[in-house]
């Protein structure tokens, strides 16, 4: 599903001494079947922009084109049930919405509220389980016995069951060790690729946004700062520099080499091997030269 | 130097029916030093933090912080040396506002109002909290509230400071402040600090690296040291950061390296060496 | 957060009612409460009346602002005045309403019990508007004090409600977040059969008290690490100072006291 966003704002509160402005006047389009990273401080108006997402929020100002749905300021969205069935919101900590008795219960509980049928809930269970890797004998434990990282993906399990077309990850490796972390990326990764999804990840991660988005959006102050591919965002240090927020450290890195060898190096996605070996050759170049 | 914390054969378990969390775990930390533990979740790093301040007692072995050993009826001499900070900044917030909180434990010790007043203002002050005495917790950001626990530990003096994960919670600006906030109550005060952690990137500046793997020590090292050892690390789920990950591809093209690097210009300067010699 | 839960809330201030000492201001609202029933004439209301505005003039918050937050209660006020004129038949028939007699007495007394009620209404809410809830709390713990020695749980009283004055705002954030979160699960919490609203409710509910559970045994963990043991021994930051301008307004409300003695019919 393309998704545009047309001079949307949204203010919390209005007309009171608690008026709050999230989001101001913010435009940009996201291509069905792309994986797009939304990037900014907390307070950046990231978790605002998220809920129009879902029709948790409608735009006080402007104008959101998720597919055929529609959220616009003076109307309410009447099917707005179908936009949720087709776009899963996995939040952040999610595993803190777990309820049911049963691991598979939890995970059934989104379709059964979209009305699908008992057969095909069974059937999605088990690919899903499969999918974030959760072996079946857990299927009737109860998700508060499980470890932290288990319940995740659980959860994780519950969204993916309701079979979205879009997928909104929200800081999904929040709380992760290391190995954890990479791990649920890559899993999102392989989904987005398998099923063709639409993915949109709203990440602090320059990181995660480098390795696995092909547009970045950045948020700042309810604004859109920058956009584009993540190569072409990460090189635009200044920018970056100016809101506060981090390059990757990897561009970084090369940028501080380029400097102190006074030589010409650009990051182009290449692997870490790649890289390393391209700054030993371009040294030993420079002293033959 | 005497060692201020030590671990000698120490085993815990939650309940018998239950896999041992820690086993046969013997360490020491010395006064004025920086460890960090490190592990990933539920590697039993967190166990240790418990352990060292009395909240959980061992099933076998023996621990010792300043010269007495953490029982029952010695908690209350143990915590007045050990500080803690937890990984959540809501859940250990007590007070309605800063000023509250940080009088919390200063309140429970029965320290005079007058002498409050003093350590209140002056631990804040370390933490760069003083601006914020009225607020209350909500309207603070998460590294905000971890700095706020950070003072109210300093308020009591301990002569440890634990932080168990205490930034896990928190966003890179977070993370960053507390970072820098260690730093600057280490340089300040004289403690030991124990900061526990499955990040990395911030034991750098540690003195020491305990790490825990499946309930048991696995290795102690210093961080340069323990920055070689790329592929066991990754074994037991943790990452080398992005530094020691370069110097690694380095090595492979048969770069010599004086020293294993800790930051961008240790590296940048061993790439100096190298590039002047050829 | 909805605009109903600005009302009645702590305005922050300085004024002179504001830095009375709380435990002057509930003494005096609770003997107002009695009092308030001793009037019975025009020149005792009239005292009442003028000492209740004027404070509320001292508080400097805007009378529209305070009289938005009696909102919910004027209805009531409105309300008992009708009923009595109704139901009193004292005095002469004054007119009639679609051939219903209206006494004199009845709108006297309609009057009388329907500003009384204004009056207790008005007052107690100036509390909680000068009042910061912990400092409520404070006064409270020093007002029960005495009760200490009947084994009276004073202490721990006070301590939990501050600590759930500090969690209210926390929860608050949580139930909303929880609520979105299973909302995109397809939870319908606002169309529907009351038996189906009522059922959406557990999957709100349970990971509300999960959490609840899981905050309060680490804060348990947290204030035990910090040296918590029960109220004995502890000091206090916080404390309350009796100072002049206190010992003004007691002295000045048993005049008030005395005069109203003095005026009734």
């Amino acid at each position: 599903m393309d998704i545009s966003f047309k001079n949307v704002s949204y203010i919390y509160q209005p007309n009171t001494p608690f008026e709050h402005r999230a989001l101001q006047n913010l435009s940009f389009d996201i291509k069905s079947g792309s994986y797009v990273a939304i990037v900014g401080h907390t307070g950046s108006g990231k978790s605002t922009l998220l809920q129009h997402l879902n029709g948790l929020l409608r735009p006080t100002d402007g104008q959101v084109q998720i597919g055929n749905f529609t959220l616009s300021p003076d109307e309410k969205l009447k099917n707005v049930m179908d936009l949720r069935k087709k776009v899963g919101v996995v939040f952040q900590y999610p595993e803190h919405q777990l309820f049911e008795e049963t691991v598979a219960k939890d995970i059934g509980f989104g379709p059964k509220n979209f009305g699908e049928a008992e057969q095909e809930i069974n059937k999605r269970l088990y690919e899903v389980i499969e999918a974030v890797q959760l072996p079946e004998s857990l299927l009737e434990r109860s998700p508060f016995d499980l470890s932290g990282g288990q319940m995740r993906r659980v959860a994780i399990a519950g969204v993916l069951a309701m079979a979205p077309e879009v997928l909104v990850l929200d800081e999904p490796t929040a709380g992760l060790d290391p190995r954890g972390q990479k791990d649920m990326m890559d899993m999102f990764y392989q989904l987005h690729k398998q099923k063709g999804l639409t993915t949109i990840l709203v990440t602090h991660s320059m990181e995660d946004a480098l390795r696995y988005a092909d547009h970045v959006i950045i948020l700042n102050k309810g604004t859109k700062y920058m956009e584009g591919t993540p190569l072409d965002v990460f090189t635009r240090k200044q920018e970056l520099n100016e809101v506060q927020l981090d390059i990757p450290e990897i561009i970084e890195f090369l940028n501080k080499v380029e400097k102190r060898f006074a030589i010409n190096l650009s990051y182009q996605g290449q692997s870490l091997a790649e890289v390393a070996q391209q700054v030993v050759e371009k040294l030993k170049g420079k002293n033959y030269e | 130097m005497s060692s201020f914390i030590e671990f000698k054969h120490v085993s815990f378990r939650y309940s018998e029916e239950q896999p041992w969390v820690l086993k046969d775990v013997n360490f020491k930390i010395n006064v004025d030093e920086w460890v960090a533990i490190i592990g990933h979740n539920g590697s039993g790093k967190s166990t240790i933090a418990k352990l060292i301040n009395g909240l959980l007692f061992p099933q076998e072995g023996q621990i010792i912080v300043d010269g007495i050993e953490v029982k029952q009826d010695t908690v209350w001499e143990i915590r007045q040396r050990v500080g803690m900070v937890f990984q959540n900044p809501d859940n250990q917030f007590v007070g309605t506002t800063v000023r509250d909180d940080v009088a919390f434990g200063l309140e429970n010790r029965g320290i005079a109002r007058e002498e409050m007043v003093t350590r209140i203002n002056s631990s804040l002050a370390s933490v760069s909290m003083n601006d914020f005495l009225l607020h209350e917790p909500h309207r603070l950001s998460g590294g905000q509230k971890q700095r706020v626990a950070i003072a109210s530990v300093l308020a009591i003096s301990p002569t440890v400071i634990i932080l168990d994960e205490a930034t896990a919670m928190l966003d890179p600006r977070g993370r960053a402040e507390i970072m820098e906030t260690i730093n600057a109550v280490k340089h300040e005060r004289n403690l030991a600090l124990v900061t526990i952690t499955h990040d990395l990137t911030e034991i750098v500046q540690a003195d020491r690296v305990i790490v825990m793997n499946n309930g048991k020590v696995w290795l102690e090292s210093t961080p340069r040291n323990l920055f070689r050892q790329k592929d066991e690390l990754q074994s037991i789920g943790l990452d080398i950061p992005f530094v020691a990950k370069f110097a690694d591809e380095l090595k492979q093209l048969d770069v010599p390296l004086n020293h294993q690097p800790l930051n961008h210009e240790e590296l940048l300067e061993e790439l100096w060496t190298y590039h002047s010699k050829m | 957060m909805s605009n109903s839960f600005i009302i009645g809330q702590y305005v922050p201030g300085d004024s002179f009612i504001h830095r009375l000492d709380p435990r002057t201001k509930i003494a005096i609202i609770f003997t107002f409460v009695i009092v308030v029933f001793l009037a019975n004439s025009v020149a005792s209301y009239g005292l009442l009346t003028a000492f209740s505005i004027g404070s509320a003039l001292l508080t400097r918050i805007k009378l529209s602002y305070i009289a938005k937050g009696l909102t919910p209660v004027w209805f009531l006020i409105v309300f008992t005045f009708i009923l009595h004129l109704i139901v009193t038949k004292d005095g002469e028939v004054l007119f009639q309403i679609a051939s219903y007699p209206i006494y004199s007495g009845a709108i006297i007394q309609g009057a009388a019990i329907s500003l009384r009620f204004f009056l207790l209404i008005l007052v107690t809410s100036l509390l909680t508007l000068t009042t910061t809830p912990i400092e409520i709390t404070d006064a409270i713990e020093t007002l029960l004090g005495p009760l200490k020695k009947i084994k009276f749980p004073v202490h721990e009283l006070a301590l939990m409600m501050s600590i759930s004055l500090r969690f209210i705002p926390t929860l608050m954030q949580e139930t909303e977040k929880i609520s979105k979160a299973q909302a995109s699960r397809g939870v319908d919490f606002k169309t529907g059969p009351i038996r189906d609203r009522v059922q959406a409710v557990v999957p709100l509910l349970v990971p509300l008290f999960v959490s609840a559970f899981k905050r309060a045994e680490e804060l348990a963990m947290a204030m035990e690490a910090r040296g918590y043991q029960g109220g004995e021994g502890r000091t206090k930051l916080r404390e309350l100072k009796i100072e002049g301008r206190d010992l003004f307004v007691i002295s000045l409300f048993l005049l008030i006291i005395i005069g109203l003695v003095m005026t009734r019919a």
